[in-house]
């Protein structure tokens, strides 16, 4: 039992953090009503601030878009230059280094009040978490691009150091007096959002605009301002947090990112509702992870599962199912209204112009162009998948990377060493993620909306975990070696160094490039049809009403399993492909997160359509989108960055996604045409008119 | 029937729409009349996503494009002894390093091709290095501000990625299609697997100066050449250290929970085999692991006889240290390996107490050629680099070293295949390394070049070498290969 | 509507119906239906039928239960329901809704629950047969038309000019005949209609009760829950009235409006009868 005292009591650091974290997200869905994702990139923004007030002085300005910068390209002269840092003395003392970092984490939260979410009030769940991902993407590359990848110099931590060297024995066990401090602090920060929420009239004014936003402006409460104090809060506990944590776990560009997943599950675990339980449940959370750890230790047959990552998770998803119900309440808030899933006609001509074009550009483009087009095209499988998945049927799914790291091992697995050849290595792949696509939709049965996503994405953590880490069933070797023989058939190889006779000489050969185009070509034929099909059909009456999709008679739990299960196979094709283009694949601890980035350039692209998943392509991990853009600028280090604002700038503006905004434009267009040959006939109607009324009589 | 009735509601986007039922069918086939409003806020983001664009582009001194159009130049500082006329070739000519290999050496007078450098760094990202480009870029100047490299001009052509592995693969593919880029040199990268896949011995053979990072261990790697030893070469003179000089019989050993941990549990396994087996309690500490104490308690540190932390991130060194100290293990003596020998650690007081530190570079405070580097950064008015972007530095120098050697053997401007051989042929002093340091190690272990792990230790606030610079005979790791 | 056409459609659904169900008898039956959530009781031991041939009518003051009632048959309610329901002979208690369709128990929603992102057309065709699994693939790999009862409903409802169009589209009367439409398409026995006149004005709902009547005069069978007397009053067979989650009478039109308990609970109550 000592040991395991042990470890329960040295988690309340860890614990501390993680319940900080959380009940700072259960704060902003309480006010905002999202997710906020870019939580932990605020902490580590704000420390970083912190660092750089009391090492130097300098308070880093984040990047900032010029406005002159085409001018001062076009002329060759400097206008207006934003500095990275601004000089503001020598290095600071402590506190007055945390009031101007808070200072600032405050001004961050009216920010991104003022010109991001208010916006989004009225919008559906899915496009708040887009823009949430984008705010994270573009936070974290500010602190990279600002201070690099060196760790920050030293600084004084907040505590102070006779608290920080002290210890106190405790039933044995000698616990850093510094670790119960973090745990008390969270816990009074929890008490304080309480005590605020439940008496006070700032607390009682945020739930009523939250709940019922006209009521309450008829009661003169604004609820814009209510958000706008809320965001503000939210930030600047964000930014304590992290500077207090800072020296505890030391400070790099991800560690709050990659700490955000188990404070997502506590908060999940919360419903998003209760402080108390979203801070005793991350807790909890951090002693049952070291508690597993350790008797992995203990009971040393025992294989190394990493359940200290897996188990809490599978708790919580398993605790939300329990309390969930298949059919969603009656006056539930329905997830809103997702970009419309067109209809999809069959268009031969419109489709063959497309892959005439990509084959050409494949066969005889340069190499970089090549790359690009075949990881657009791999990519927008990818994004198909999620079309199906969230476009069609409303799921909003966090996990299909996952999928494609299970097929990708599944194809390392079948082909490379049980030498299955090749179509159907690479289908028993895509299958084996389909399998775990199933799995997922079990929760998806249960819980919907914010949740489900949550629940997808501790899934997805759960996979990787399983499949790749420890002792896990298919553990990928970082080995220089190639893991994935060559597709071919019939005696014809058409990897990416597999000889082709134009361009064969360069790398990737068109040969991989046309397979792709072909794979693509399938894919987009099966997802049209699906939308053409009843299932589709069924799919979106689901999408839309769940209730009223069942009492129509639609089987919807039948439904959401077909639409997780088509989605996990285009997942997995997507994977296979992808471990043919790479040669090898590798999982690492943020492998998780970038399950975000994919979501919200589907959702980008559009994320109800065919078309949308291919604008999505090109979007993604160095697309054809990524190469031409390089072309024009050299974003290097921006890269990230940019990204990220054109997330967020999508989401505030145009939230059906380009191909929306698209197909918005041409109907402009035809109205317009329209109207104009509408106006003409009847000139020449009435001009016809006048003139037969003067003309000559029978 | 009711009657008609419109009302103006919600439409696609940010339009709004008037509905109306049982509209004439004649004329138009749309029976609404669209109002777009807010078009223009539309207008307004594109054009801030543009200028947040363009200012990135006018906000560094970008020397090129990761798209494979113009090669970049660098801007070859004047240079006050060469007596060549060397033309600084900014423009964005292509550059001509297609010289034939047998052009006569010509008098002093004459300006020579220049080499290019092709060179990979990791820019974007959760894992990127930014300013390792402009610590590359700022020795590449200060080499062709004295005199180049015998005569030739540097050409730095950089490629830069991002976290996902595909603008890695996109740099390395560029490489090895460019014929005019018979080496590339690897600042930093996150996922080497597919630069290796493409620009090694199994792709376009091109030899690679520089390290990889995270996916493949370094010590592996033919073709791969670099100063620094890689962690599995310094896990060994760790334990060494450890088990011989300081006799510990048990020892906990922190290690990363990834594939690179796996693999260096394994290698610390067989070498304590090897040196009379000592006990050994691993501890596998996840990157989203929010405090070391618990991990440390379950290493059993009290009861070893050392601890080895083995986890090639630097943000894993003071963590560790303040831990100990928590569970008042401070005593127990501690190693590392080099990662934890930047600056700002000797600095911040915590580096006090490791017992020892092996490293394979110039961290010793005191040395003249750690100096020389500093003097390079503060002359161009940077700050010299800390940590691992020193080590890049490092693997800069080795560079220098090599390419002479190549172009000597070559007469001008050198192959892949004169660098291979120079590579291989080198043996020499890398800042701060042994003079008997030579390449290359033994079989896969290539690119060890049978280098050094130096035992320091923060002795009076400086580093100190606690000994001989100790070359590891990687011959040792022979039996591993099976 | 022609009489041609509703005798074309529904007449032959509508036979089918009538031939299953006990002739006269009650397609469905409640016995001692009890709803609870928690320690609130929304239905208390209701008992009461659906006769062949009727509209049938549930009225009752807001609060009282009808929308609850609905929910609990259908299967929206299955941890809270006590009390068995039986459908043209079948068990159907705590039956999963979507299974509660297929047995051919459908209903329309008060706040109408329409697909909006989908056409009129589409709303109906996804209501109008079940899909099982091979059913699905099958239609994936061959297509299939749409059930013939969509274009005769939309005939019927007279909306087959705005079929392609979105019900976001339509005013508010030709949205509600969608609803219905869609409880209508997969030939129900019996259509369970929840607060229909909601949101009408009073020609509106004249016009509505009319063309309720007619869709009963040709075969399909409903059960009109509404808290608006007069429409019941006016083009029901036979009443059931709810208050507080009992019943409280049960008879022709002409019975329960001299029915003073049933009086006395309109009065009591605050709810309108327009």
């Amino acid at each position: 039992m000592g040991p395991y005292l042990q470890q329960i009591l040295l988690s309340s650091g860890a614990g501390a953090i993680f319940a900080a974290l959380a009940i700072g997200l259960v704060l902003t869905y309480r006010s905002s009503g999202l997710i906020n994702f870019a939580h932990g990139a605020i902490a580590t923004y704000v420390a970083y601030t912190y660092t750089s007030l009391q090492s130097s002085g300098d308070l880093p300005v984040p990047p900032l878009p010029n406005p002159l910068a085409p001018v001062e390209g076009v002329f060759g002269v400097e206008i207006l230059d934003f500095p990275d840092f601004v000089d503001l003395g020598d290095g600071w003392n402590k506190w007055p280094a945390l009031a101007g970092a808070l200072a600032v984490a405050a001004l961050l939260g009216l920010a991104f009040h003022f010109l991001v979410f208010r916006a989004l009030r009225y919008q559906p769940p899915l496009t708040k978490v887009v823009a949430s991902i984008g705010l994270m993407l573009a936070l974290q590359s500010a602190v990279v691009i600002r201070f690099g990848g060196s760790r920050p110099p030293p600084i004084e931590p907040l505590l102070p150091p006779s608290v920080r060297s002290s210890t106190v024995d405790v039933l044995g066990t000698i616990v850093p007096w510094d670790r119960f401090v973090l745990l008390a602090v969270t816990l009074g920060l929890t008490a304080g959002l309480w005590a605020l929420f439940r008496w006070t009239r700032f607390g009682l004014h945020t739930r009523a605009a939250a709940e019922n936003e006209r009521y309450a402006t008829l009661m003169g409460i604004s609820a814009d301002r209510q958000a706008a104090l809320s965001w503000m809060l939210a930030a600047v506990l964000a930014g304590f947090v992290g500077i207090l944590v800072a020296p505890t776990t030391s400070l790099t560009p991800f560690n709050f990112t990659l700490f955000i997943v188990p404070a997502l599950g506590a908060a999940l675990l919360a419903r998003f509702t209760s402080f108390w339980v979203a801070a005793v449940g991350a807790v909890g959370l951090a002693m049952a992870q070291n508690v597993l750890l350790y008797a992995e230790i203990d009971h040393g047959w025992f294989p190394d599962l990493n359940l200290d990552a897996v188990l809490p998770f599978a708790v919580i998803v398993v605790a939300m199912m329990a309390r969930g119900q298949v059919l969603p309440p009656r006056g539930a808030v329905e997830t809103g209204r997702l970009p419309q899933a067109f209809p999809s006609p069959w268009r031969p001509s419109l489709a063959l112009t497309w892959v005439a074009l990509a084959a050409a550009v494949v066969i005889w483009g340069p190499f970089d162009y090549r790359a690009g087009v075949t990881n657009s095209m791999i990519g927008a499988i990818l994004a198909l998948s999620l079309v199906v998945v969230t476009g069609y049927v409303g799921q909003i799914s966090l996990a299909q990377l996952a999928f494609t790291g299970v097929a990708a091992a599944g194809l390392a697995s079948f082909g490379a060493d049980a030498g299955i050849p090749f179509p159907l290595a690479p289908l028993l792949a895509a299958l084996a993620a389909t399998a775990f696509g199933l799995l997922l939709a079990l929760p998806a049965l249960r819980v919907r909306g914010a949740s489900l996503a949550i629940a997808t994405l501790a899934s997805a953590l759960a996979i990787d975990e399983l499949l790749f880490r420890g002792d896990g069933w298919f553990r990928i070797e970082g080995n220089p070696n190639r893991s994935f023989d060559d597709p071919s058939m019939f005696g014809v190889e058409f990897g990416p160094t597999s000889s082709f006779p134009i361009n064969g000489d360069e790398i990737p050969t068109p040969a991989f490039g046309l397979f792709v185009l072909v794979v693509l070509v399938l894919a987009c034929g099966a997802v049209i049809r699906l939308r053409q099909s009843r299932l589709g059909e069924q799919m979106l009456a689901v999408r839309a009403n769940e209730r009223a999709a069942a009492a129509a008679g639609v089987n919807v739990a039948g439904v959401k399993l077909a639409a997780f299960g088509i989605a996990a196979f285009l997942a997995g094709i997507a994977g296979a492909l992808n471990g043919y283009k790479l040669g090898s694949i590798k999982i690492d601890s943020f492998s998780v997160l970038a399950n975000l980035s994919i979501l919200a350039f589907a959702y980008l692209g559009g994320i109800s359509t065919v078309t949308g998943a291919l604008y999505a392509g090109t979007l993604f991990a160095s697309g054809i989108g990524v190469v031409l853009g390089e072309e024009l600028i050299e974003l290097g280090r921006y890269e990230t960055y940019v990204a990220g604002v054109a997330l967020i700038v999508t989401a505030v503006v145009n939230p059906q996604g380009i191909d929306g905004f698209d197909r918005q434009q041409r109907e402009r267009v035809k109205r317009w045409l329209r109207r104009r040959r509408a106006r003409r006939a009847a000139r020449l109607t009435a001009a016809s008119a006048a003139a037969g009324a003067q003309g000559p009589g029978p | 029937m009711p009657p008609l009735n419109c009302k103006v509601g919600p439409g696609p986007g940010r339009a709004r729409r008037m509905f109306c039922d049982d509209l004439p069918a004649k004329g138009e086939e749309g029976d609404s009349i669209v109002l777009i409003t807010q078009s223009r806020r539309w207008l307004i983001a594109v054009c801030t996503v543009v200028a947040l664009a363009a200012a990135a582009c006018g906000g560094d001194d970008s020397d090129d494009n990761g798209g494979g159009a113009a090669p970049a130049t660098t801007t070859a500082a004047p240079a006050a002894e060469a007596p060549d006329d060397e033309p600084a070739a900014t423009t964005a000519a292509p550059a001509t390093t297609a010289a034939p290999a047998a052009e006569p050496e010509a008098p002093a007078e004459e300006s020579k091709p220049p080499i290019k450098m092709a060179v990979i760094n990791q820019e974007d990202g959760l894992y990127a290095w930014p300013e390792v480009s402009e610590n590359t870029r700022i020795f590449v100047d200060w080499i062709n501000a004295n005199g180049g490299i015998d005569g030739h001009m540097l050409e730095m052509d950089l490629c830069t990625s991002g976290d996902d592995p595909e603008s890695a693969q996109a740099c390395a593919q560029r490489f090895a299609n460019d014929d005019s880029a018979e080496f590339v040199y690897i600042a930093t990268i996150l996922n080497s697997a597919p630069v290796y896949e493409a620009l090694g011995p199994g792709g376009a053979n091109k030899p690679m100066i520089g390290q990889m990072l995270w996916d493949v261990p370094d010590s592996l790697q033919p073709g791969l050449y670099s100063t620094d030893p890689g962690l599995l070469p310094l896990a060994y003179e760790a334990i060494r250290f450890a088990v011989e000089e300081d006799g510990a019989s048990s020892l906990a050993v922190l290690v990363d929970d990834s594939d690179i941990g796996e693999a260096t549990l394994a290698v610390v396994d067989y070498f304590l085999s090897t040196l009379g087996g000592a006990t050994l309690t691993p501890v596998k500490i996840n990157m989203g692991q929010a405090d070391f104490l618990p991990a440390m308690t379950r290493a059993g540190v009290a009861d070893s006889d050392g601890l080895v932390l083995l986890i090639a991130e630097s943000a894993a060194c003071q963590p560790t240290r303040d831990a100990m100290e928590a569970l008042g293990v401070g005593d127990v003596p501690a190693y590392l390996g080099d990662w934890c020998v930047g600056e700002e650690f000797r600095t911040s007081g915590t580096a006090e107490g490791w017992r020892m530190v092996t490293g394979g570079r110039g961290a010793l405070t005191n040395d003249p050629q750690a100096q020389m580097v500093r003097d390079v950064y503060e002359a161009a008015g940077a700050e010299p680099p800390a940590g691992l972007a020193f080590a890049a530095t490092m693997n800069m120098d080795f560079l220098r070293q090599v390419l002479e050697l190549a172009v000597e053997r070559a007469g001008g401007v050198p192959t892949g295949a004169d660098v291979t051989a120079a590579a291989e042929e080198w043996s020499g002093s890398i800042l701060l390394g042994p003079d008997t340091m030579d390449c290359p190690g033994v079989g896969i272990w290539a690119s060890t070049c049978n280098s050094a792990a130096i035992v320091i230790s923060l002795q009076d606030g400086e580093w100190v070498a606690l000994e001989d610079f100790q070359l590891i005979d990687v011959a040792l790791f022979d039996p591993l290969l099976g | 509507m022609s009489a041609a056409s509703r005798a074309d459609g529904a007449g032959a659904v509508s036979a089918a119906s009538r031939a299953d169900g006990a002739g006269a008898g009650a397609v469905l039956e409640t016995e001692g239906l009890t709803v609870r959530f928690g320690g609130v009781v929304a239905v208390d031991e209701v008992s009461l039928d659906c006769r062949s041939g009727d509209l049938t009518g549930l009225i009752g003051p807001n609060g009282a239960g009808k929308t609850t009632l609905i929910d609990a048959v259908t299967g929206f309610l299955p941890g809270n329901t006590a009390g068995r329901v039986r459908f043209r002979g079948r068990d159907l208690t705590r039956m999963a809704p979507h299974r509660v369709a297929w047995a051919g128990l459908t209903r329309t929603w008060q706040s109408l629950e329409l697909f909006d992102d989908i056409s009129v057309r589409s709303n109906l065709d996804v209501a109008s047969r079940r899909l099982t699994p091979l059913g699905a693939v099958r239609d994936y790999l061959r297509g299939s038309a749409d059930a013939s009862s969509v274009d005769q409903v939309l005939e019927l409802l007279g909306l087959a000019d705005v079929a392609d169009r979105q019900p976001r589209e339509l005013s508010q009367g030709r949205r509600k005949l969608v609803g219905v439409g869609r409880a209508l398409v997969a030939g129900a026995a019996l259509v369970m209609l929840d607060e229909p006149a909601a949101g009408l004005d009073r020609a509106e709902t004249v016009w509505l009760g009319d063309r309720l009547r007619s869709l009963v005069e040709a075969g399909y069978d409903m059960l009109l829950v509404d808290h608006d007397m007069s429409l019941v009053l006016r083009v029901c067979d036979r009443i059931h009235v709810l208050e507080l989650g009992s019943l409280i009478a049960t008879g022709t039109p002409a019975e329960i409006r001299d029915d003073p308990t049933v009086v006395a609970a309109y009065l009591g109550s605050h709810g309108s009868s327009r």
